[in-house]
């Protein structure tokens, strides 16, 4: 009789003790997640805490870390990108006073009744070429405002790939016949890809504008499409100058111009918004290039 | 000050062969960028197996030390080096190493059952759907293409989220075309979980693929050593 009570008396206390250790661990667990959930939602770093073990908190802990290096990876960017884009666009506004200033100067010569009919040609043409100056500034502004995170939203359709290749290749026509650059295409008119036309289109014009832009007078830049097991590649190759080794990744990032041509326009924004477009639709962007032989740059697009 | 996710600082591996001293690894000095996609090209025996496997915490040095998202290796035991593996990294090999007896699905949820984690099933089945194997959920690796098991074993690497995708010579055992989709399938992939990848070849035109290229050979990196300041 006394041995069972003293047995009871002993479960009874070691349950006792095993609840109470419970009760404890749930409240020091609970208590530690609300201090790091109170330590992010102020802004302040997570503190450190030895997460290499196997428990329960120790998983929850690496998530939160997780969470944490998520967020900050993000505000980081986000200021950095925004810092770049002010300048540009003060840049950009600032260069659009020029223009502005010199066509204002030739219509008034032009308004000068005395002017004969050659002269009054001359100076149309000069402000012919300020318009132009101007309309690419703005063009640019249009392309730097789709660098603002969520503009870009591909809406992907099965749909034949040669449409959008024809349409980027028909806008880039004028540029390529000023420097006298063949253009070709060569793709299947039966091979259907699911992408967003609208922008691909503009993805492909960003590259062919960049190989007329790199490629000398008399040159080429050809299409090429072919389809393989996962992905359609389309390769846009151009006999221009190359890009050595070491740059061909950095060409890529945002605001990368080549150091020779920085007199030439542009703002180093086209290769980088290509490569996003095609990444938003699960595709990527490969570039093989050599100095004086040329680059091909190739999009891959999953089939279906 | 720019932060690494990978930094190996001075990092030495020396192996007692006979009378001679075999240097796989002689003083590398290697940093990556968070969600960097870094190839590391070299012949075979030129030490990119074993620095791979000193990120990885796969091996200890001789000298020097490894950081892995700011953790230092050495300083972890056993079982916290498994933890570390088993959540931070997703290793791709060679010989996909898929369980025969599971299914693709079955396969790639492993690890994180192992690790005890609820399974995140949206994500998978993205996952899946990205590199084109949802209709092949239920099939056994023995009834997969080399091509099919890569991609298997590549979302088996994603699906716990780790920091960080080591791939060793991930294409080695498939033709030119197959190859070429993998990677371009681990690259759209990773891009888009916003993953880190260092990957192993000794193929010039897969690690094209890359952001950045680091040539290692007798044990040093010859080129390419550094993360590109910018973006």
């Amino acid at each position: 009789m006394t041995a069972a009570a003293c047995c009871l008396f002993f479960v009874s206390v070691s349950m006792g003790i095993k609840m109470w250790k419970l009760k404890r661990d749930i409240s020091s667990f609970t208590d530690r997640l609300l201090r790091c959930l109170n330590d992010m939602t102020c802004g302040r770093e997570l503190e450190r805490l030895n997460e290499e073990g196997d428990t329960l908190w120790d998983k929850v802990y690496e998530k939160l870390q997780k969470l944490e290096r998520i967020w900050k990876r993000e505000s980081a960017e986000n200021l950095e990108e925004k810092k770049k884009i002010k300048s540009l666009i003060s840049d950009i506004s600032h260069q659009t006073k020029t223009p502005i200033a010199n066509i204002k100067l030739y219509e008034e010569v032009l308004l000068d009744e005395g002017l004969g009919t050659a002269e009054a040609g001359e100076f149309l043409q000069k402000v012919r070429i300020q318009t132009e100056k101007l309309d690419f500034l703005l063009q640019s502004m249009v392309k730097m405002s789709r660098l603002e995170t969520g503009v870009i939203e591909v809406c992907c359709m099965k749909l034949p790939l040669c449409g959008t290749l024809l349409r980027a290749v028909a806008a880039i026509v004028p540029k390529a016949e000023k420097k006298q650059i063949r253009l070709s295409v060569d793709c299947d008119e039966d091979i259907v890809v699911n992408h967003d036309t609208k922008w691909t289109e503009e993805a492909v014009f960003n590259l062919l504008d960049n190989a007329v832009k790199y490629t000398g007078r008399g040159g080429s830049v050809g299409i090429l499409v072919s389809v393989q097991e996962i992905f359609t590649k389309i390769s846009i190759r151009d006999s221009g100058k190359g890009i050595a080794l070491e740059r061909q990744a950095e060409i890529f990032t945002r605001f990368y111009r080549e150091p020779e041509v920085y007199d030439q326009e542009g703002i180093g924004v086209g290769l980088y918004l290509a490569r996003k477009i095609i990444a938003l639709q699960d595709g990527y962007i490969q570039v093989c290039s050599e100095i004086r032989k040329g680059s091909d740059f190739q999009i891959y697009l999953p089939n279906g | 000050m720019e932060s690494y996710i990978v930094e190996t600082r001075a990092l030495k591996k020396y192996y007692q062969l006979g009378t001679n001293v075999v240097k796989a690894l002689d003083g590398v000095d290697f940093r990556v960028k968070d969600q960097e996609f870094v190839s590391i090209i070299g012949k075979s025996g030129s030490g990119k197996s074993t620095l791979l496997h000193m990120i990885g915490g796969l091996d200890v040095p001789t000298e020097g030390e490894t950081y892995v998202d700011g953790k230092n290796l050495a300083e972890m035991n056993r079982e916290q080096l498994a933890v570390f593996r088993r959540r931070k990294i997703g290793f791709i090999f060679q010989n996909y190493n898929l369980v025969p007896d599971l299914n693709l699905y079955e396969n790639v949820t492993l690890p994180i059952e192992l690790d005890g984690d609820c399974v995140d099933r949206e994500f998978i089945d993205e996952i899946l759907n990205l590199l084109k194997l949802q209709e092949k959920k239920e099939a056994l690796p023995s009834t997969l293409s080399g091509g099919q098991q890569q991609r298997a074993a590549i979302a088996r690497a994603i699906a716990s989220k780790p920091s960080i995708i080591l791939a060793d010579e991930p294409t080695g055992n498939l033709d030119t075309a197959s190859s070429h989709d993998v990677l371009g399938l681990l690259k759209a992939v990773a891009g888009r979980f916003k993953q880190t990848v260092v990957l192993i070849t000794h193929d010039q035109d897969i690690a094209q693929l890359s952001d950045r290229i680091v040539h290692i050979e007798d044990g040093r990196i010859v080129r390419g050593s550094d993360a590109y300041v910018g973006e």
